[in-house]
């Protein structure tokens, strides 16, 4: 006769159950749901996970064409990216003193330490990368319009976010790169004051050496600066970043779903979305979460995490001499997503560093308001006239960036040719900032010759996106030692 | 809108109105004094680390030449009667000029400046700085990092 368990463990027994029961049903739901459609749609209403999802959502939002799975990616990467900086976390230590050795160990002793180093670095870069192609890909779609203006500003703050959060490590390291860079960058905050000091403000309104010191805890990079940067780089900002990410999640779901065009219906019933197994609250075609979405995102996370361990198995991390507090490398650069912001710092500090910047990030947040046009949503380019003016757009930047950039250097600019220019006209005339204007003026015209807000943001969106990219090439590629400009870097001295 | 009672005087605020007020007050201004306390925790209260930099005896460096100062990013020069002291810290974005033919150049920029540090070109908007020189009672030169001079005001040896 089978003994039956003692009255306790059978309550423990229970117990176990019901809490393995509960946490794999409402939580995790990692099993597979019975196959019928109810089931399916109580797999995601029921999970914690997957309650981002509605649980039927529109088949043309698995267009890959249209959405190129880039906000995704760059969610994976910010995942990848808080567990590896946990891991690196293990042996980083955020002193002065020891941090390059710390990094040195991660790399050359710790087991697997070079590789997750690796992956946490390449990480963030392609963050950057991904994150700045998934606002392209939003603004171009026009997916900013009908309520969707909250998760555009949402969204530009994350890109925010993701550069001051690749900025923040990059000192850690502690070496040559690393605390040049910073030292440049502080400045370039610290730059305001050019513009305060002109005003006469300063002593009593000096943002920039607030932010400055708030940054450093001194008046240099030292000791201070390194655990200042940790603190912000593993708290602070992944922090705001996550809560963010998170609310810019939900945000699609009350949105709607995915931004699509008016014609989405026809174009899916075509059969060439995905297949529509139902119809959603309008009558409009639509299909399961589970299992749809999942596989396209699980297909994403695959693709991402293969580039990623491809890369990192590939390529190493950068790691220089130890920081050398009084001799710069030469030249000294940032890394390449500032360097288009360091070749317009040569040309003015604050115009360059502060001023052209915060009218970017300001014009990228007032997308939404400026262009209030409904019609336009969830197409390329919003058809054949944005297309153009997106190509001539792009085509006018091109030749008046390479134009004046090439002038200031063949032939210099303003100061060299009128000596007693006020400081305030020398800074506010620098190439950069003439190659801003006639963006804005070629922005203007094209708002008057057309009529729409709509073209008028594509151009300036268009324009800033070639100039970003080619003041990036020009200080990537052509600038060699003292910031000299070289056709080719061949012919740049050696160190 | 709730209206109170007709009865009422018309300024009157219904007690729940009252509180509410009170509670959105008391809240927002903990949270101004939470947030000015924060930043004011993370200003530090000491800044400027004006320690004067002590370099020994004017006759160890060389004649009418810049020396180099790594730990302090400085030059010290040195003529037959004089010596003066000038700032390697660019005024542009902080990086440490070189030494270079005819003057000195900034590595990150490329800031010139010309022997006298005047600015030459570039996007710094000011000369380099030179720095008071000392005499300390036991013969040392002493430079005061803090303590800007024209460059014609060197100490006389």
């Amino acid at each position: 006769m089978r003994k039956t368990p003692a009255r306790g463990v059978q309550i423990l027994q229970l117990s176990i159950r019901e809490v393995w029961d509960s946490a794999t049903r409402r939580f995790l739901r990692w099993r597979e749901p019975r196959v019928s459609d109810r089931e399916r749609s109580r797999a995601v209403s029921r999970s914690f996970f997957l309650h981002y999802h509605a649980s039927r959502i529109h088949p043309f939002s698995l267009r890959p064409a249209y959405t190129l799975g880039l906000g995704l990616m760059s969610f994976f990467l910010f995942f990848i990216l808080l567990v590896t900086g946990v891991l690196l976390m293990f042996y980083y230590v955020p002193s002065a003193e020891r941090a390059y050795s710390s990094i040195q160990d991660i790399t050359y002793v710790v087991t697997g330490g070079r590789f997750i180093r690796n992956m946490h670095r390449w990480a963030a870069h392609g963050m950057v990368v991904t994150v700045l192609l998934h606002m392209a890909r939003v603004f171009y779609t026009g997916s900013y319009a009908r309520g969707r203006s909250l998760n555009w500003v949402i969204g530009v703050s994350l890109l925010l976010l993701t550069l001051l959060l690749s900025f923040t490590g990059y000192l850690l390291p502690w070496d040559q790169l690393a605390f040049w860079a910073v030292t440049i960058g502080t400045n370039i905050v610290g730059s305001v004051r050019e513009f305060t000091d002109m005003l006469g403000t300063t002593a009593w309104f000096d943002p920039g050496g607030f932010v400055k010191s708030f940054l450093l805890g001194g008046d240099s990079v030292g000791q201070e600066a390194l655990i200042r940067f940790y603190l912000l780089h593993i708290v602070l900002l992944p922090f705001l970043a996550g809560v963010l990410m998170l609310v810019h999640l939900w945000r699609i779901r009350k949105d709607g779903g995915l931004s699509r065009p008016g014609d989405a219906d026809e174009v899916v019933l075509r059969g060439r979305g995905g297949t529509p197994s139902g119809s959603g609250p309008g009558g409009e075609p639509s299909i399961l979460a589970w299992p749809a979405a999942l596989w396209a995102e699980a297909a994403v996370l695959m693709v991402t995490i293969a580039a990623l361990a491809t890369a990192s198995f590939l390529l190493d991390a950068p790691l220089r001499e130890i920081a050398d507090p009084s001799a710069p490398e030469n030249p000294a650069k940032a890394p390449w997503y500032f360097l288009g912001v360091q070749e317009l710092v040569s040309y003015s500090a604050f115009a360059g560093g502060v001023a052209i910047p915060l009218l970017f990030f300001t014009l990228l947040l007032v997308i939404p308001f400026l262009d209030r046009e409904k019609d336009h949503i969830g197409r390329w380019f919003s058809g054949a006239s944005g297309r153009q003016v997106a190509g001539s757009s792009a085509l006018f930047a091109l030749l008046i960036t390479v134009g004046l950039v090439g002038v200031a250097i063949r032939f210099g600019w303003l100061h060299d040719w009128i000596p007693g220019l006020p400081d305030l006209l020398n800074m506010l005339l620098n190439p950069g900032s003439c190659v801003v204007l006639a963006y804005l003026l070629f922005g203007m015209r094209t708002l008057r010759s057309t009529g729409s807000t709509r073209l008028a943001v594509i151009s300036l969106f268009t324009s800033s996106l070639v100039g970003m990219l080619l003041f990036t090439a020009i200080g990537f590629w052509f600038r060699g030692p003292d910031w000299e400009f070289y056709w080719n870097p061949a012919q740049m001295p050696g160190p | 809108m709730h209206q109170p009672k007709q009865d009422d005087a018309p300024h009157v605020i219904a007690r729940r109105e009252f509180l509410g007020k009170i509670a959105a007050g008391s809240l927002t201004g903990a949270g101004i004094l939470v947030l000015w306390g924060s930043l004011d925790l993370s200003l530090p209260p000491t800044i400027r680390s004006t320690h004067p930099i002590r370099l020994g005896k004017s006759s160890s460096y060389p004649l009418n030449r810049f020396t180099f100062i790594p730990a302090s990013n400085l030059f010290l020069y040195r003529a037959r009667h004089t010596v003066s002291a000038l700032s390697a810290i660019c005024p542009h974005l902080g990086c440490v000029v070189r030494k270079g033919e005819g003057g000195f150049r900034c590595p990150c920029h490329g800031s010139r400046f010309d022997e006298q540090g005047d600015l030459l070109s570039g996007p710094a908007a000011r000369s380099l700085d030179w720095l008071r020189v000392r005499r300390a009672p036991d013969g040392q030169l002493v430079v005061l990092p803090d303590e800007r001079v024209g460059p014609g005001e060197e100490l006389h040896i």
